[in-house]
């Protein structure tokens, strides 16, 4: 209890200062530890799915691209209009004022682990999460990696050939390809661990991107071409969207999975956004493919 | 036992909260983002001592990925914001 009240405070802080700090480089440091402090309170709270989300993509993935974006705002003094602010922070606080009562008064039965629980068996893996993500509401997912995908070809587009932030230092050069092997291994165990337990593909791609950028830090590649990398960048588009039309073709409907076929599919959905992920993040992060 | 996990876990707030006061403090950004690192492997001994508590073994993997991420974060700080470009 103790515990939760000064994680929490120290959320609170820690949010507030990565936003007012004078300093942008602190900023960016009470960002990091925004991101695993919030990631801890996940773990408290008993949601152990969204903390390997948050630490994986929101403390260590999204730090390293706000840390570019602030390299580049201390060259190009970016500002954000101070009215914006005042738009986002009322719209967050109605937010906040609207779901109170609502999750207060949420009685059990209308909760939807209950319904997820009762058609687990129905969807081929163990895990509710990834039941919901890629069967229940598979749908939604396809559309999220839309969504992606579609942002990081913006990035692309955009790119305008910014500074590249390496150093050829053969003391870390050896260290990130010593690290490379793990994270890759371990990612493909997260991605396999969404199936029954808490992981999934979206953390698996992430650590993946996390130990690519490593590489390209140091001012290493993985030597794969550039045609694969972007035919990898729309793989797991071009999966589940084959995987669902194949379904819609022999009569079970769109990204309906017969039971037989449930796990399989999902894997296979799995794998490839775990792939794609990985490389979408990395290039997001170089700004070219 | 379970009286020396809930002492053991209360240090380790303490050390969060002790820890954030020197990235809050500084003096310099080095010590910041120094400091931050502690708070990762702070973070990490909190989830392998929940894991002890819970008996869930998903927090190992978690702790896991905290530890593989959270050096490539220390790096890319030095290695983009605090370098001049080659």
């Amino acid at each position: 209890m103790l515990l939760d009240l000064m994680l929490g405070s120290l959320l609170l802080l820690s949010a507030l200062l990565s936003l007012h700090s004078r300093n942008s480089l602190k900023s960016g440091i009470f960002f990091v530890v925004f991101g695993l402090l919030s990631g801890l309170l996940w773990v408290r709270l008993e949601a152990p799915d969204v903390a390997m989300v948050e630490i994986v993509l929101g403390s260590a993935v999204t730090s390293l691209l706000i840390f570019k974006l602030i390299a580049t705002a201390r060259i190009k003094a970016v500002k954000v209009h101070r009215i914006r602010k005042f738009w986002a922070g009322v719209i967050s606080l109605a937010f906040l004022v609207y779901m109170i009562p609502y999750l207060l008064t949420l009685r059990k039965e209308q909760r939807i682990e209950v319904l997820v629980f009762e058609k687990l068996s129905m969807s081929g893996v163990e895990s509710p999460v990834t039941a919901v993500l890629l069967n229940f509401r598979g749908y939604d997912t396809l559309l999220e990696v839309g969504v992606i995908t579609l942002a990081v070809f913006g990035i692309i587009a955009l790119n305008k050939g910014d500074k590249v932030y390496v150093w050829r230092d053969p003391l870390v050069q050896s260290l990130s390809r010593w690290i490379l092997p793990m994270t890759v291994f371990f990612s493909f165990y997260v991605t396999y661990l969404g199936t029954f337990s808490v992981g999934g593909a979206f953390q698996g791609g992430s650590l993946l991107a996390g130990g690519l950028i490593f590489l390209s830090l140091t001012g290493q590649d993985v030597h794969i071409g550039e045609s694969i990398k972007k035919s990898l960048l729309l793989l797991s588009l071009l999966v589940f969207c084959g995987v669902g039309l194949m379904y819609a073709v022999t009569g079970y409907g769109f990204l309906v999975y017969p039971l037989p076929l449930s796990t399989i599919s999902i894997i296979l959905i799995e794998l490839s956004i775990c792939l794609s992920t990985a490389l979408l993040l990395y290039t997001a992060y170089r700004g070219k493919v | 036992m379970k009286e020396i996990y809930t002492l053991l876990m209360l240090l380790l707030g303490l050390n969060l909260f002790l820890g954030f006061l020197r990235v809050f403090r500084g003096p310099s950004v080095v010590d910041s983002m120094l400091a931050s690192l502690l708070l990762g492997t702070g973070g990490t001994a909190i989830l392998l001592l929940t894991y002890k508590v819970t008996q869930h073994a998903y927090f190992i993997n978690i702790a896991l990925a905290f530890a593989l991420v959270a050096g490539v974060v220390g790096v890319a700080f030095a290695i983009i914001l605090l370098r001049d470009v080659d």
